[in-house]
Order: structure tokens, then C-alpha cells, then sequence
């Protein structure tokens, strides 16, 4: 059954459609779940996660659109961000407090916050955020997380600099938009 | 059913190998878990506009027909219409009819659905919580042979009854072990519930309703009426095993009734005479 078949019968709501999604693509969805969720407080979420995943993709098939993905990279793409969200999830549940705050000027105080740390990270790219996620809250060495996602520790020490950069300027930029708007 | 320690060396064994895809069972196994995973995600979804605006699900109580629980939803109470597209869908999907019900706890009331009647036509049972006054949650136990296990031949199951009045309606159900906790731990936790008393008795508003809406009444009565025509025809083959030897009672008439039904087939009569 090819990629055209598959959406067909999943926009149909039958579920040979998900037997045959399953036969094709669980392993890939299945390994990026894993890569993302691989902390031992997270195993118990794997089942949840790879649920929603599913459902999503079944629910959401409409708006699958062949001339930009392929069906594998499009359920892919929707196991990394779920299982994203999970991991911010279980960060705010288990209260993870991150070991190294970004900005170091005192005017960023309120932004150690967790709950904003948390969402102003959602702004980096899908990797950056697991690279973040994964230094910040869960406290892995470059090295290891070099590792888990297969690249070299320079790219990650890289990406966790440029990643940095671009929140202290979300920030900076949020900042000057709340003083603009109380201005007026 | 593996156990949690092969299952941490199956996961281990997974990333050791590096393994590039699910095998067939895996993926039977994942097929039918989604499946009716997302079967539950659109029955849900169908059940949120017949609650209130502002009522809030708390927690849910899966009902089966799995190990005793099976009475209330097998043989002839087991059967349902399946007429409109979606019960049709579902039956040809899960091949099961009634077997499969809910029990909804908002913070408001309780809810019970069976899961085919809803698809069929919307029909679901609502219990507030202020005016249920009591739930009858009762153990019982029971003993059988296990001829397969040769150490220890003699074991011990149990059921709960579940049984509760709220308004004119009557609410009965058989729970297995495993429901029955999750229900008293829903107990505790649920506000609505806290001041609900639990009792080993079937409570009813009047006595009508505790004669002919009362389950458990008509099981013991069930109970005592097999007992009674078991003990009436045990006493009765004695009787007729004591006539035989020309002794007791039914002598004359067990030899004369024999006489009629033998008179009635001419060889028989024959072979008598």
C-alpha cells in the first residue's frame, strides 16, 4: 500500500489505513519518541505519547499535504513535536528547577522563571529545543547528548551558544514591546 | 504475560541490536492498542456535549466482561441493536456488543454508558451525587477446582456487587477485584462522593423497589429455590430407590405407575406379565 492509499483510507476512517501507517512507519515514529523521551522519569510517558501520536495523525490527516512531506516525514515530524511537548510537560510537573540560567544582566530576573524559560525555548528549532531541554533541565553533559543525537560535542556546545543568543534577544525584544505598549 | 524484568531486557536488547523495525506481533499489538485508543479519544469526544457547560470529568471506570464481571452483559442481557452506521462500525471493528460499558465520574454525577446503546442511539444513565445515599459494595467469595494445577487443586476467586439507588433509578453491577479498588479509590477522592455511605446491603427508598428491583435479593432467591427442588428431588430418588426394595412410602405407587407406562408399550407389558 503506498503513501496515496494510506490517506485515503485514514480520511475515510478505516482502520486498515492505521494497520497499514503502522506497518510502514511505527518504527521511525516509535525511535523518535524514544530519542526525545529517553530520561528515566520520562519512560512511563513513552505509551501516552505514542497514543497521541496516532491520533493525531488520524485526526489531523487532513491536513497532510503531499507537495511539502512525505507521509513518514509528516508523522514523523508530529511524533518530535508531541513528544517536545511531553518533555516540557514532565520538566513543569517535576518542578525542574535549570541548572544554568541564560541572560546574566539582573534586568532578567523574572525571566528565570520556569514556566517562561519553558516557553520561550519552544521558539528555538525541534533539535535546539531537545539540545536545551536536555542540558538545562536535565543537567546532561554535551558529550552525551552529543551522543544520543548522533553529532559531534562542538556542534552541540555551538547550538547551546546560538541557542542562548537568540532567547536573550526574544527576551530583549519581548521587553521593549511591554515598555512600547505601556508607553501608550 | 511477560514480566517487568524480561520487559527491561526486551528494551534492552531493542537498543543493543539497534533494532530497525517492530516485529509482526509488535505491530499487531501497537494496531490493536491504537485502534481502540482512538476509538475511545471519538467516543468521548461524542459524549462532551451532553455534559454541562461547566462540569468537569473526573475520572472513569471501565467496565468488561472480563473475569466475573461478564453476568451483567452476557447471553441474552448481552444483546443489542447495532443499526446506526457508527454501532455497525464499532461492532464489526472490536466484534464485541455489550460487553464493554463506562462509568463516568464528573463532579456532579456519575454517568453510565454502555458503549453500544450510545453509538446505537444516545442512550446513557445519569445519577447525581446528592441523591444517591448509599452504595452497597459487597465481597464474595468463592472456591473451584483447578484441575490443571497439580500442587494446589482448591482456589478462591471473588466478585463485588455494586448496587446503588439514586432518584427511581436502580444501578446494579458485578465488578471484578481489580474495578472494585479503583472504585474505592475513587471514593476518596472524588468530592461528591465523600459523604456517600457504603454499606453490604442494598438500600432502597420503599419496599417495592426492595422486592422487585433488588438484584441481589433475587439471587439469593434463585439460591434458595435450586437448593429446595435439589433437596425435593433428592428425596424423591430415595423414595423411589427405597421402592424398589418394596420398602417406604411410595411403594405401592412407584410399583403401579411402573405397571401404567409399561402397559403402555406392549412388549415391555409382556416382558412384565
Amino acid at each position: 500500500m503506498n503513501d496515496q492509499e494510506i490517506v485515503q483510507l485514514i480520511q475515510q476512517k478505516d482502520f486498515r489505513g492505521l494497520e497499514a501507517l503502522i506497518d510502514l512507519y511505527s518504527c521511525s515514529i516509535r525511535s523518535m519518541i524514544r530519542l526525545i523521551l529517553n530520561h528515566p522519569a520520562e519512560k512511563t510517558y513513552l505509551k501516552e505519547v505514542e497514543n497521541e501520536v496516532f491520533y493525531k495523525i488520524w485526526d489531523k490527516i487532513e491536513q497532510f499535504d503531499e507537495t511539502k512531506s512525505s507521509l513518514g516525514t509528516w508523522s514523523v515530524k508530529i511524533a518530535r513535536n508531541l513528544a517536545l511537548d511531553k518533555k516540557r510537560q514532565i520538566i513543569r510537573n517535576l518542578k525542574i528547577i535549570p541548572t544554568e540560567f541564560l541572560p546574566e544582566t539582573p534586568e532578567c530576573d523574572e525571566y528565570l522563571e520556569r514556566e517562561q524559560f519553558l516557553e520561550l525555548v519552544a521558539i528555538l528549532s525541534a533539535e535546539d529545543q531537545l539540545i536545551f531541554l536536555k542540558y538545562f533541565f536535565y543537567q546532561d553533559k554535551p558529550g552525551d547528548i552529543a551522543k544520543d543525537l548522533d553529532l559531534d560535542p562542538a556542534i552541540i556546545y555551538n547550538r547551546l551558544a546560538r541557542g542562548k543568543k537568540k532567547l536573550k534577544d526574544a527576551l530583549k525584544n519581548g521587553k521593549d514591546r511591554d515598555s512600547h505598549e505601556n508607553v501608550f | 504475560m511477560k514480566t517487568s524484568f524480561k520487559k527491561v531486557f526486551d528494551q534492552l536488547n531493542d537498543d543493543l541490536l539497534e533494532k530497525n523495525d517492530l516485529s509482526a506481533n509488535e505491530k499487531k499489538q501497537l494496531f490493536d492498542e491504537t485502534k481502540m485508543y482512538i476509538f475511545i479519544q471519538d467516543f468521548l469526544k461524542k459524549l462532551t456535549p451532553y455534559l454541562q457547560e461547566d462540569e468537569v470529568i473526573q475520572s472513569y471506570l471501565p467496565l468488561t466482561n472480563q473475569d466475573n464481571s461478564a453476568i451483567m452483559t452476557g447471553g441474552i442481557m448481552g444483546m443489542a441493536y447495532a443499526r446506526t452506521p457508527d454501532a455497525r462500525a464499532y461492532l464489526n471493528t472490536f466484534h464485541t456488543v455489550r460487553g464493554n460499558r463506562l462509568l463516568i465520574f464528573t463532579d456532579q454525577r456519575m454517568i453510565f454508558v454502555v458503549v453500544i446503546d450510545f453509538l446505537e442511539d444516545h442512550t446513557y444513565f445519569s445519577y447525581p451525587y446528592d441523591s444517591i445515599k448509599s452504595f452497597m459494595l459487597k465481597e464474595h467469595t468463592f472456591g473451584y477446582f483447578d484441575w490443571a494445577n497439580k500442587d494446589g487443586l482448591r482456589k478462591q476467586d471473588s466478585y463485588y456487587t455494586f448496587d446503588f439507588q439514586a432518584g427511581n433509578h436502580v444501578f446494579t453491577e458485578m465488578l471484578s477485584p481489580e474495578d472494585a479498588q479503583i472504585f474505592q479509590r475513587q471514593l476518596q477522592e472524588i468530592d461528591g462522593l465523600k459523604h456517600v455511605l457504603i454499606t453490604d446491603k442494598a438500600k432502597r427508598n420503599n419496599w417495592l423497589d426492595r422486592v422487585f428491583s433488588n438484584v441481589t435479593l433475587h439471587i439469593r432467591l434463585l439460591y434458595g429455590v435450586t437448593i429446595l427442588a435439589f433437596l425435593a428431588l433428592f428425596i424423591y430418588l430415595f423414595l423411589v430407590l427405597l421402592a424398589a426394595f418394596d420398602i417406604g412410602p411410595l411403594k405401592d405407587e412407584i410399583v403401579f405407575g411402573l405397571i401404567a407406562i409399561a402397559a403402555k408399550i406392549p412388549p415391555l407389558y409382556s416382558l412384565w406379565i
